[in-house]
C-alpha cells in the first residue's frame, strides 16, 4: 500500500535561505569559537597523535611469536594456511640443524592486502606462534609489494609465549593427556 | 567355493581366500595396518581382529581363510572395544606430532585413530623416546617414535627389492626399525618405504616438508622413465609438481615403481626450458619463445636444397609421433628414431630400454613411413642432409650424436629439457613440460596407458604436435593443403589418438576414451581383450587409499 508523506511546505522567509544561511554560519561559529578558547569539549581525535584506545579483542597486524632463544615459534605446519580462507599465508619449511625441532619456516609471508583479519590462522596454530594482537591497524605503504609481510616483519612485533612447546611436554608432562601442545594466553 | 557372512551380507567366495578379502567383496572394510596386499601377511597389528562365530576369541581377518558358512561380525560391542583397544595400545609411546609431520592427511593411524578410538590418552608417565629424523639412506629418514612396528618396510626389503636391509631391533616397546651396523637403506626401489609406511615413520627426503599433502592435486599418469610404463599418480600444488608415487596396476607394476623415476622430478625441476634460442644478426644469439624459432625452421625448410631429415625420440607419444610422422611424410623429409642410452635394468620392474614408448612409435613409424632409420643412420647420411630436426622427449643426447649434428648447417632441436643436444643446435625450441602434456604410451608389453597434464605449461612454449602443424602451416601453404587443414581440425590427444587407432593395423580397435585408469592392452592378432571392470567400480583392491574418509577443508576443494 502506497505510503502518505507528509511534506513540508516551509514558509517564504525559509525558502529564500536568507535567514538559514546566517543560522548556519552562526552555529558554525559558535563551535569554532568553543574549540578555540575552551578545548576541553574538542570531540576530534587528533589521529595520528592521539587514538582511541583500542579494545583488548582488537584484531590488528599478525606477529610471529618467539622462543626463549629469539628464534620463532612457528614449525611450518601450515594449519594456518589452511585454516585461511582468504588463502594470504604462504609458508615455506625447511629442516634445521635444532635436533628437537622437527621443522622451522625458510618463508613466512601474509599478504596483508589479501588478509580478511579474521583470526582463524591464530585459532588454528596448535603452538601460539601466530597471533592478531599486536593492536597495529593501519598498515601503509607506497607499493603492494611492501604489503606483503615476512617472517623479519613479523617477528619484529613478536614476544615470548608462556605455552610449552614441542619435546616440553615429555619433560613434565603431568596433566595426563597426549596433548601437551595446548596453547595458554 | 565357500559362504560366508560378514556384518549380514552373504557372499560366496573361493576356498583359501582371507575373511579380510570376503569382507571386501561383500562391501565391508575391516581396518588394518600391517596388512598390504603385495606382501606377505604377519597379521602382528592385530587391527583387523574379527568376531568369527565359534570362534573362542577374535581372529585376525587378514590371516584368517574362510570357512563354508562361517559367519563374521566386525562391527560387534567386543569388536568395537578391541579395535579401541588395540589403537590405545599403538597409540601409547606415539608421538603428537600430526601438525609437523608429513603424512598427516593420509595417515592411516590418523584415520583409524578418528574412526575407531577418538579417545584421550590415559599414560601418565613419560612416553617412550627414540631417534627421530635419522637418515637411512640417500632417500628415506626415519622417525622411530612414530612407527608402529608394523614391519612392512622389513618384508618389502625382503620380498620386493630382495636387498634386506631393514630389520627390527630390540623387543616390545623398544623395538625400532633400523639397519644392521654399516649398512644403509640404498636400493632402486628403496622410496616405496616410504609409500606403504601406514604412518609417517618413513618419510622421503626428497618430499620432506615439501608440501602438504592435502594441498596436493592428484593425478592418475604414467611414469616414463623407462619402458615399463608404471602407472603412477602427480601430485602436484600451484603448477609445481610435488611428488610421483605409484598407482596399484595389476597389469604393469602391481604397487611399485623405482626410485628414478620418481627422482626425475628434480632434473625436470633444474633443467626446465621456456625460452628458445635462434640465431640474431652479426653471429649472436637470442633467447625467445617457441614461435620464432618455429619460424626460422620452416624458413630452413622453404630453402632446403640438398635434404631434410626429422629425428623423432623413442619416448614421444604415440599423437606426437603420428602427427611428425605425417609430416615428415608430406616434407619428403628422412626420418630417424634415436634411442636414449640403455641402463642396467632388473627383474623387478626397470627395463634396460629407457624409451617409454618405443614400442608405439615403432609402431606408428613402421606403417606410416617405412624405411626409417635409426642413429646410425643418421651418421651416415649426415653429409647429405643440410637441415636436420631433432625431436627430443627424454633424449640422453651422447658425444656421438652431438658429434653427428655438429656437421649439419642447419639444426633444430625442440625440447623441454636444456642439455648438451641444446647447447650444440642453431635453433632451440622450447616445448610443454612433461607433465603439462597428455596422450597415450605404450609400454614394452604393449599396454596402452594416457598420461595426465596436472601443470598449465608456459605461453612460450609449444606441444610437439601443435609445432608440426605450426610448421605444416608454414611451409605447405595457408589453409589449402589437406594436411593442413587436418592439423588445424584435429588438435586434442583423443581426436588424434582416434584418428591414429583408425590408421595404424597396432591399435585398431583402441579408442582414447577406453584407456581409462589401469590402461588397455594392444589387440593380439587382431583381437581386443575385454577392458577391465574397475570401470565399473569393482576395484579388486586398493592399497591405503588416501583417506577414504578425508575431505579437503571447503576452499581447497576443486569444482565443489
Amino acid at each position: 500500500m502506497a505510503k502518505v508523506v507528509n511534506r513540508m511546505h516551509p514558509d517564504f522567509a525559509t525558502q529564500s535561505y536568507v535567514i538559514e544561511v546566517f543560522k548556519g554560519v552562526a552555529l558554525t561559529t559558535r563551535q569554532f569559537a568553543r574549540n578555540l578558547f575552551a578545548r576541553k569539549d574538542v570531540v576530534t581525535v587528533q589521529y595520528p597523535d592521539d587514538r582511541r584506545p583500542y579494545t583488548p579483542r582488537f584484531r590488528g597486524k599478525h606477529r610471529l611469536m618467539l622462543r626463549d632463544d629469539k628464534s620463532v615459534r612457528c614449525v611450518a605446519c601450515m594449519l594456518c594456511a589452511t585454516a585461511c580462507p582468504a588463502n594470504c599465508i604462504t609458508i615455506v619449511a625447511q629442516e634445521i640443524d635444532d635436533p628437537t625441532i622437527e621443522k622451522a619456516p625458510s618463508r613466512f609471508e601474509i599478504d596483508l592486502l589479501k588478509c580478511i583479519y579474521c583470526g582463524f590462522c591464530e585459532e588454528a596454530c596448535p603452538c601460539d606462534a601466530i597471533r592478531l594482537d599486536s593492536g597495529v591497524h593501519s598498515i601503509p605503504s607506497f607499493t603492494r609489494r611492501d604489503q606483503k609481510a615476512g617472517v623479519i616483519n613479523l617477528m619484529s612485533l613478536g614476544s615470548a609465549s608462556i605455552a610449552s612447546q614441542g619435546g616440553e611436554h615429555r619433560a613434565h608432562s603431568h596433566e595426563g593427556t597426549a596433548h601437551g601442545q595446548s596453547s595458554g594466553h | 567355493m565357500a559362504k560366508v557372512t560378514v556384518d549380514g551380507v552373504e557372499v560366496e567366495v573361493p576356498a583359501g581366500t582371507t575373511v579380510l578379502r570376503a569382507a571386501k567383496q561383500a562391501g565391508v572394510d575391516v581396518p588394518v595396518f600391517c596388512y598390504h596386499p603385495g606382501l606377505t601377511i604377519p597379521a602382528n597389528c592385530r587391527m583387523c581382529l574379527v568376531d568369527i562365530e565359534k570362534a573362542p576369541k577374535p581372529l585376525p581377518a587378514c590371516y584368517t581363510e574362510v570357512a563354508d558358512g562361517m559367519v563374521v561380525r566386525t562391527k560387534s560391542d567386543k569388536i568395537k572395544a578391541t579395535q579401541a583397544a588395540v589403537l590405545e595400545f599403538i597409540l601409547l609411546n606415539h608421538p603428537v606430532d600430526c601438525p609437523v609431520c608429513d603424512q598427516a592427511g593420509e595417515c592411516v593411524l590418523q584415520e583409524h585413530y578418528i574412526q575407531y578410538s577418538a579417545k584421550p590418552s590415559r599414560l601418565d608417565t613419560e612416553k617412550v623416546g627414540k631417534p627421530k629424523a635419522k637418515i637411512l639412506g640417500p632417500t628415506v629418514v626415519l622417525d622411530a617414535e612414530r612407527c608402529i612396528v608394523c614391519t612392512r618396510c622389513v618384508r618389502f626389503c625382503e620380498e620386493i627389492s630382495k636387498s634386506n636391509e631393514l630389520t627390527v631391533e630390540s623387543r616390545g616397546e623398544h623395538s625400532e626399525i633400523t639397519t644392521p651396523e654399516g649398512v644403509e637403506l640404498n636400493n632402486p626401489y628403496s622410496l616405496n618405504v616410504v609409500d606403504i609406511c601406514p604412518v609417517g615413520a618413513l618419510t622421503s627426503r626428497d618430499f620432506r616438508f615439501r608440501q602438504r599433502v592435502w594441498f596436493l592435486d592428484m593425478k592418475d599418469s604414467v611414469c616414463t622413465g623407462c619402458a615399463r610404463g608404471c602407472s603412477v599418480r602427480v601430485d602436484s600444488h600451484k603448477n609445481k609438481v610435488d611428488r610421483i608415487v605409484p598407482r596399484y596396476n595389476p597389469d604393469v607394476n602391481q604397487y611399485w615403481m623405482c626410485d628414478d623415476g620418481r627422482a626425475s622430478l628434480n632434473t625436470r625441476r633444474e633443467k626446465a626450458l621456456t625460452l628458445g634460442v635462434v640465431p640474431g644478426p652479426n653471429d649472436t644469439t637470442r633467447e625467445t619463445p617457441a614461435l620464432d624459432g618455429l619460424r626460422a625452421i620452416a624458413g630452413w625448410l622453404k630453402e632446403s636444397q640438398e635434404g631434410v631429415g626429422i629425428a623423432l625420440s623413442a619416448s614421444l607419444t604415440n599423437e606426437d609421433a603420428y602427427t611428425w610422422a605425417r609430416l615428415a611424410k608430406e616434407l619428403g623429409a628422412k626420418l630417424y628414431l634415436l634411442k636414449r642410452a640403455a641402463w642396467q635394468g632388473d627383474a623387478i620392474l626397470r627395463t634396460a630400454d629407457r624409451d617409454c614408448n618405443d614400442a608405439g612409435v615403432r609402431a606408428i613409424l613402421t606403417a606410416l613411413t617405412p624405411g626409417f632409420g635409426d642413429a646410425a643412420q643418421l651418421a651416415k647420411d649426415a653429409e647429405s642432409l643440410d637441415t636436420l630436426i631433432v625431436l627430443d622427449n627424454e633424449i640422453a643426447a651422447t658425444d656421438a650424436l652431438v658429434e653427428v649434428i655438429s656437421d649439419i648447417a642447419n639444426v633444430a632441436v625442440l625440447t623441454d629439457l636444456a642439455g648438451a643436444l641444446s647447447n650444440a643446435a642453431t635453433v632451440v625450441v622450447p616445448l610443454t613440460p612433461l607433465h603439462a602434456r597428455d596422450g597415450t604410451i605404450v609400454n614394452t608389453a604393449g599396454w596402452v596407458q594416457r598420461l595426465a597434464a596436472p601443470l598449465k605449461p608456459a605461453v612460450t612454449t609449444v606441444t610437439p604436435s601443435a609445432a608440426a602443424a605450426n610448421i605444416a602451416h608454414a611451409v605447405l601453404g595457408h589453409g589449402e593443403h589437406p594436411l593442413v587443414l587436418d592439423f588445424a581440425e584435429k588438435t586434442r590427444s583423443s581426436e588424434l589418438f582416434d584418428r591414429l587407432a583408425a590408421t595404424v593395423p597396432t591399435f585398431t580397435g583402441l579408442s582414447y576414451s577406453e584407456i581409462a585408469d589401469h590402461g588397455r592392452g594392444l589387440p593380439q592378432d587382431g583381437v581386443l581383450a575385454p577392458a577391465r571392470s574397475h570401470l565399473n567400480g569393482t576395484r579388486e583392491w586398493e592399497p591405503d587409499p588416501v583417506s577414504p574418509t578425508y575431505q579437503r577443508p571447503f576452499h581447497l576443494r576443486r569444482g565443489a
